[in-house]
């Protein structure tokens, strides 16, 4: 019975070779980790066949010969994974090669063709679970021994010395420690059941040595595992790919000769591509993960820059509108002190020029506060205090006041206020209130005579309020219409006349409009033909 | 009172204020303004925010926790955003106004009508 458990484990670790070999073809140091698991399941198959009930006695002398081969070659190729690992051996791969190579021949026929190291073996009792053997050595055995421990000592110290001087290597230093605190449990048991108990005939448990390296495969796995977070799926899949190749491998080389023999082969064929597939496709997935995951990193990254940004322009922003505000302040406070007589009297004609002064520095205020709304409605920063207003009281205040305006340019001012109807909204009534007051304004600036009309009306079947101002002003052409309503977007004529302003107005009240659900039209026949603008507002 | 730092707005003010008959007093910034209103008792202050040694917010929290005046303060500040207007408010404004929107004249009516609405909100008395 205990062979079963060695013949287990020795399929388990030529599994782990065949992965380690699959996945890390191109490198060297993993080619002999390979080399190490595969020796380590070769040894454990021979013991296994060894201590089998059914195995012909005749074989047993090989089999013991083949098994302590093995048992030495599993120092050796762990010595020559540690130098490898230790990076002793950089450069000198073809070197390193050869010598391997020599080894391993050399041991083979040391061990299988000469009696030097191991003669052979005998069944001392056969029981139901288990076959005893007495080993038999030759004269040299003990090179076996100074062998095997020699190597396992020199890897020991060797794979200390890396980790203690860090060599940066891809392998992070987990796998390191586990394949450290694995290789070494299992030594110090295989070592005491397997070499040290046989010396005094104590061969009973030799089945231990093998089944131990159980932990050694699970400790190289947990330390592939831990080592690289995304490699779990690619491990999974590859071993299910292996298990898959090596039972329809089993299944071929079963039906040779026999009718099955295409099925099989064909099963062993599609099993080969479909993990080989399966395992790109896999190792590609993470990859993508992989590159998702620094991609959104430096997003995140850019983010927190842009961010930082923002606020040290926004923060600008206001340092900037406060600072062109005060020189302002003081500018129309003298002058309106001036103009006000409050120091003493000015001529007409200075009161005049002064007050030309105060004028000019309320336009630059006023163009400071589009600059301002323009970055906080850009910024997404406008803010609007919603509540209801009467639209029709903030159009009757701003018709009388722009009327005495309108009057003074020598213009006709009429105003058609439908008195009939309640005109409530939900909005912000400064802001609308701006929007009326820019509108009328506009007109009257570009018009230099006839008439500006301002109307209130709605419509009672979609429940929307028009408020509309017509001019015989300067007109609108049609490709100005287009870009009326952008930043700084002007007529060709109204460029020609100046009228001082941002450029801004149009772009700001259709904000201001469209942040109220309604929208913003504008109708004209052509330049010199006058114009109609018209703010839609749904009624609450 | 007038809590302004720039010399230029406190003559403007000054006069304007003299000329309709109002008794004037200017403080450079909070701190001035914190050790004089006490002795003096205005009966309106105006603030500016931004002054050194110490700004107008922190002049509104002073007199709030170390005296028990009771006089209106009318914030008048070039800040125009509603975190400053919030902030007024909250410490105790009885109006925030944007100062380039007035002229001498204006800001003096202004006050006037924050003044006595202020009087009739807490005397109850009808004006």
């Amino acid at each position: 019975m205990y062979s079963y458990i060695d013949f287990s484990v020795a399929c388990l670790n030529i599994i782990l070779a065949i992965l380690l070999l699959v996945r890390h073809r191109k490198k060297t140091m993993m080619q002999y980790l390979a080399f190490f698991c595969f020796s380590v399941g070769a040894w454990a198959f021979f013991v296994a066949i060894s201590i089998h009930k059914t195995t012909p006695v005749d074989y047993i002398n090989l089999y013991s010969k083949i098994l302590y081969l093995f048992g030495n070659l599993v120092g050796v190729t762990f010595l020559l994974f540690s130098i490898l690992m230790s990076e002793w051996a950089k450069g000198k791969k073809k070197v390193l090669t050869i010598i391997t190579l020599a080894i391993i021949s050399f041991l083979s026929f040391l061990y299988i063709f000469t009696g030097y190291v191991v003669t052979g073996a005998e069944i001392k009792e056969a029981s139901k679970n288990i076959v005893v053997l007495l080993f038999h050595y030759g004269p040299y055995k003990i090179f076996f021994d100074v062998t095997l421990w020699a190597s396992f000592l020199v890897a020991l110290i060797l794979q200390l010395a890396y980790v203690y001087k860090k060599i940066k290597s891809p392998y992070s230093h987990t796998i390191t420690w586990y394949t450290l605190l694995g290789t070494y449990t299992c030594l110090v048991i295989g070592g005491f059941t397997n070499v040290v108990l046989p010396i005094f005939d104590i061969t009973e448990y030799i089945w231990v040595g093998p089944a131990s390296t159980v932990i050694w495969v699970g400790s190289i796995l947990l330390g592939t595992l831990k080592s690289e977070v995304f490699g779990f799926r690619t491990v999974i899949t590859e071993l299910f790919g292996v298990c898959l190749i090596i039972f329809s491998l089993w299944f071929f080389i079963a039906s040779l000769g026999e009718d099955v023999f295409p099925l099989a082969l064909g099963i062993l064929i599609f099993n080969m591509t479909a993990s080989y597939l399966s395992v790109l496709s896999v190792r590609k997935e993470i990859e993508t993960k992989h590159l998702i995951e620094t991609q959104a990193k430096k997003i995140e990254e850019a983010n927190i820059r842009l961010k930082s940004l923002d606020k040290l322009k926004s923060e600008f922003i206001s340092l900037a509108t406060h600072q062109l505000r005060s020189p302002l302040t003081v500018i129309k406070g003298y002058a309106s002190t001036l103009t006000d007589g409050v120091v003493g009297d000015l001529t007409p004609k200075q009161r005049d020029l002064v007050h030309h002064i105060y004028t000019a520095a309320t336009g630059l205020a006023n163009v400071v506060e589009d600059f301002l709304n323009v970055s906080k409605i850009e910024q997404g920063g406008m803010k609007y205090a919603f509540a209801l207003v009467d639209v029709r009281e903030i159009v009757k205040d701003l018709s009388s006041d722009m009327k005495i305006i309108a009057e003074d340019k020598g213009l006709r001012f009429e105003s058609n206020i439908d008195e009939n109807n309640v005109y409530t909204i939900e909005g912000d009534s400064t802001k609308i209130k701006q929007v009326f007051l820019n509108t009328i304004d506009n007109s009257i600036k570009y018009t230099k005579e006839g008439f500006v009309k301002v109307s209130l009306s709605q419509n009672a079947l979609d429940k929307t309020m028009k408020f509309s101002v017509s001019d015989s002003g300067i007109g609108i052409s049609e490709e100005t219409k287009q870009k009326l309503f952008t930043k700084f977007g002007r007529g060709s004529a109204g460029s020609t006349l100046n009228t001082g302003g941002s450029g801004l107005g149009l772009y700001l009240a259709q904000a201001i409009v469209e942040a109220h659900k309604g929208r913003m039209e504008v109708l004209s026949d052509g330049e010199g033909k006058g114009a109609t603008f018209s703010v839609y507002l749904p009624l609450s | 009172m007038i809590i302004e730092d720039d010399q230029n707005l406190q003559e403007i003010y000054k006069i304007n204020f003299e000329v309709q008959g109002y008794e004037v007093d200017i403080q450079g910034d909070g701190l001035s303004g914190i050790t004089t209103v006490v002795e003096k008792k205005p009966d309106v202050i105006l603030l500016d925010i931004m002054m050194p040694n110490m700004d107008g917010f922190a002049f509104l929290r002073a007199v709030k926790e170390n005296t028990s005046l009771k006089i209106p303060v009318i914030v008048c500040s070039n800040l125009s955003d509603k975190a400053t207007y919030d902030k007024a408010i909250t410490a105790g404004a009885a109006a925030v106004l944007l100062k380039v929107d007035y002229s001498g004249k204006e800001l003096v009516q202004k006050v006037e009508s924050v003044v006595s609405a202020y009087n009739t909100a807490n005397t109850g008395t009808l004006a």
